[in-house]
């Protein structure tokens, strides 16, 4: 069934159709939650509160990219949650670690331990460098590097203008190679940028 | 920080140039130059780098489904009207009623449009709660079934008599008279194992359950109720205190309920339709799910720029502890947004302050709790002025432990800062070895007003981090006050602009600090040059002029190893 068949069942009220595309996102959906808001628990009050929100206001997507409404709507639930927990000016050191979740499976079987050890490694610390930077910016890496949305999408998802997405994007990335340049120790050898 | 001779071909370009969405012309500049500056090349391999480690990062596994719990009820959402409840196929609320009347679809639309805007026109159904609505709704489709029912005895009745008296009857009126009396059921209060769907509690299951007339009272209203269309809250065993039962059989037709959430009017208006309590609602989908804790460890943040050692050892050192901010008792460095007032207004330290550029989406504005009120949605235009803010949080600020003045004046290594010519300050220095700007005309007795003294935090005995190849600046911006006294500026950050030596202009690279909430900036990891600074509030940028001439710019030239702190600066007024 395609999706614009489950959206049009799920507008009648087919909750089971809904469900069929909560399948097909929520793990896109979770990332960029998770990577917005830092921790899981948020993320996952945000990723659910979001699909309850996008079912109850099907009503209001009239065709086009379903999955960039709903990552609107999830994206703007994380905000939500951020500006009611009022974002912090630091936060625990511990909070920085990368945590399990984060850690990418090994899915190349040809891969050497050591390789896929610095793989995590790599991954860890570049996750630690995504949550150093500031919401906004995060939601736009995350999307577009990550997820591999278009600039287009972005704006769309994030109600911003193409200019802006550009600036914080080109802000995101700049703040990242500076963390990862700047914790270049911490990187695996063969990742380490040159030395300016 | 850069040293190029094309300080013009900036991040962005580069980033859209990675991305190949940037012109032509762009295009074939940043090749060439590319080619030929290696500061050019540095940046642009090492965006791609970055963003090719970005690509590899995987898609984070959720830890649980986040399907919607389905049960016997499902939400049909309508493009104009509130989301009414239909019963799911093939559920017991669908099953035909024990009378055998075949399923009448659409009446009961009908009737609610009738009461809704016709008999009852001027809002009774389009006031009142989700309760009172459903419990008239279901009276009034009793009484008809009530009616109903007694004209269909009364013809039964009146055929048997006619098959008794032999004579049958023509005429298609149905004598009302010889109808079964039947009298409505009175509304009975229900069980109190009823539950209802959604996040409703004990308490509220109950007078949920109250208020549709559960259990009927007698054989006859049973069997009456159970030809009503309205919700009938099924007895089940499911305990009082589930909130994530859900046993509503919702009879024939299409019942034009609203979604079974408590907070859910009936009719759609500007008014929040739906506010869904996150940890309830989410354990309604998964009890498993516990309310998210809130986050109760604020601790520095190692900034970009810290040094790696540095970082290193704060990690280490600071792992599991909490570092303090800016001064113990203090408020923490004023987070990105636009300052309140300043302090002496009554105001709290946090009034005013939020960050986050954020638009709602026009799905449902509504249904956005009152928290968001505070939710900086005022028309600042200038996103980019937004997004500085919003750089705040990653801003090369740390947090330094207060010192004791006392040491800090028997050990301080303070310098006079090194200010360059044009900015006119004087300088001058205490007996206790701090450092601090004063204007010429004023005297330090007097200026040290007893707001002054309200201030937490001594800037004379802060102290910043610096290596061998980046130094630091320090400050504490205070204007004065109506009462004579010196408040702190109500600035929301201070820009550090970079002067190119070469041609006395300012170069993009710009270093954001905010200010907080007692006037104080702070820049770790400065690379060596001269600066001018510039204050921001409320969206506008203005140079920070010399305390003693403000036809001067102030500038600041900061030298690696070098700790300058320009101490309290003094002005009479600010843009």
């Amino acid at each position: 069934m395609s999706e614009e068949q489950l959206i049009e069942l799920a507008k009648g009220g087919d909750v089971e159709s809904f469900n069929q595309l909560i399948y097909k996102y929520e793990g896109l959906a979770y990332s960029v939650a998770r990577r917005t808001l830092r921790d899981a628990e948020s993320a996952a009050d945000a990723v659910q509160n979001g699909f309850i929100k996008a079912y109850q206001g099907l009503h209001g997507f009239r065709g086009g990219n379903f999955r960039a409404w709903l990552m609107r709507i999830v994206t703007n639930c994380c905000y939500d949650i951020l500006r009611a927990e009022k974002r912090r000016p630091a936060e625990s050191l511990d909070d920085m670690l990368a945590g399990p979740e984060h850690i990418p499976h090994l899915t190349d079987p040809s891969e050497s331990p050591d390789q896929y050890t610095g793989r995590m490694e790599l991954g860890g610390l570049i996750e630690n460098g995504i949550r150093s930077l500031p919401p906004e910016q995060r939601t736009v890496i995350v999307l577009r590097d990550i997820h591999g949305y278009t600039y287009q999408e972005i704006a769309d998802i994030t109600e911003e203008a193409m200019g802006t997405v550009k600036s914080r994007l080109s802000r995101a990335r700049a703040g990242v190679r500076d963390y990862l340049k700047h914790h270049s120790e911490l990187l695996p050898a063969p990742y380490r940028h040159r030395d300016r | 920080m850069s040293s190029s001779d094309y300080p013009h071909i900036s991040d962005e370009m580069l980033s859209a140039y990675i991305d190949g969405v940037s012109t032509e012309d762009e295009q074939n500049l940043i090749e060439s130059v590319a080619a030929s500056d290696a500061e050019v090349a540095w940046r642009l391999s090492s965006l791609r780098k970055t963003v090719s480690y970005l690509n590899d990062l995987p898609e984070l596994a959720p830890p649980r489904s986040f399907a919607l719990a389905v049960d016997n009820y499902s939400v049909a959402a309508q493009a104009t009207e509130a989301p009414q409840l239909v019963p799911k196929p093939g559920s017991a609320a669908q099953a035909e009623p024990t009378s055998g009347r075949a399923h009448q679809g659409g009446w009961w639309s009908s009737l609610q449009d009738l009461l809704q805007g016709g008999l009852f026109q001027g809002g009774l159904f389009q006031s009142g709660g989700l309760r009172l609505n459903n419990a008239m709704i279901a009276s009034a489709a009793l009484v008809l079934l009530l009616i109903g029912g007694g004209i269909f005895f009364g013809d039964l009745v009146r055929q048997n008599r006619a098959m008794l008296n032999g004579v049958a009857e023509s005429s298609d009126q149905p004598n009302i008279v010889d109808a079964a009396p039947v009298e409505p059921a009175p509304i009975e209060a229900a069980d109190t194992t009823q539950t209802m769907t959604g996040a409703a509690t004990a308490s509220e299951n109950r007078s949920e359950s109250d208020a549709l007339g559960a259990a009927p009272a007698s054989d006859e209203s049973a069997e009456t109720s159970s030809l009503a269309s309205g919700p009938i809250v099924a007895p089940t065993s499911t305990s009082p205190t589930t909130s994530t039962a859900v046993s509503v059989a919702v009879v024939p037709t299409a019942t034009p309920f609203p979604a079974a959430t408590e907070t859910v009017p009936i009719v759609p208006t500007a008014t929040p339709t739906a506010q869904i309590d996150l940890p309830v609602a989410a354990a309604a989908v998964n009890p498993n799910i516990t309310p998210a804790e809130p986050l109760t460890k604020p601790t520095a943040l190692p900034t970009p720029d810290m040094p790696l050692a540095q970082s290193q050892e704060s990690s280490q050192s600071n792992r599991s502890t909490r570092v303090q901010p800016l001064a113990a008792q203090a408020p923490p460095l004023g987070p990105a947004g636009p300052q309140g007032p300043p302090i002496t207004d009554g105001e709290s330290a946090d009034a005013g302050v939020d960050n986050a550029p954020l638009k709602a989406y026009d799905i449902q504005q509504d249904e956005r709790d009152n928290s968001a009120q505070d939710l900086n949605v005022t028309g600042l235009e200038d996103k980019a002025e937004l997004e500085d803010r919003a750089e705040m949080e990653t801003s090369t600020m740390v947090a330094i432990p207060e010192t004791s003045r006392s040491d800090e004046a028997a050990s301080s290594n303070r310098r006079v800062p090194n200010i360059g010519a044009t900015s006119g300050i004087t300088t001058s220095t205490q007996a206790a070895g701090a450092t601090e700007f004063i204007t010429t005309e004023r005297d330090l007795a007097s200026s040290v007003s007893s707001q002054e003294t309200e201030l937490m935090t001594d800037i004379s005995s802060l102290r910043i981090e610096v290596d061998d190849e980046t130094g630091g600046l320090l400050g504490q911006i205070l204007v004065r006050a109506p009462d004579n006294s010196f408040r702190p500026a109500a600035l929301s950050g201070i820009r550090l602009v970079k002067i190119d030596p070469a041609h006395e202009a300012a170069t993009t690279t710009i270093e954001y600090g905010p200010v907080d909430i007692e006037g104080i900036f702070i820049f770790t990891n400065v690379e060596p040059g001269k600066y001018v600074l510039e204050g921001e509030n409320a969206g506008m940028l203005f140079k920070l002029p010399s305390p003693d001439d403000e036809m001067q710019e102030l500038h600041v030239i900061i030298d690696a190893g070098e700790q300058i702190n320009l101490g309290k600066i003094r002005y009479e007024t600010l843009p």
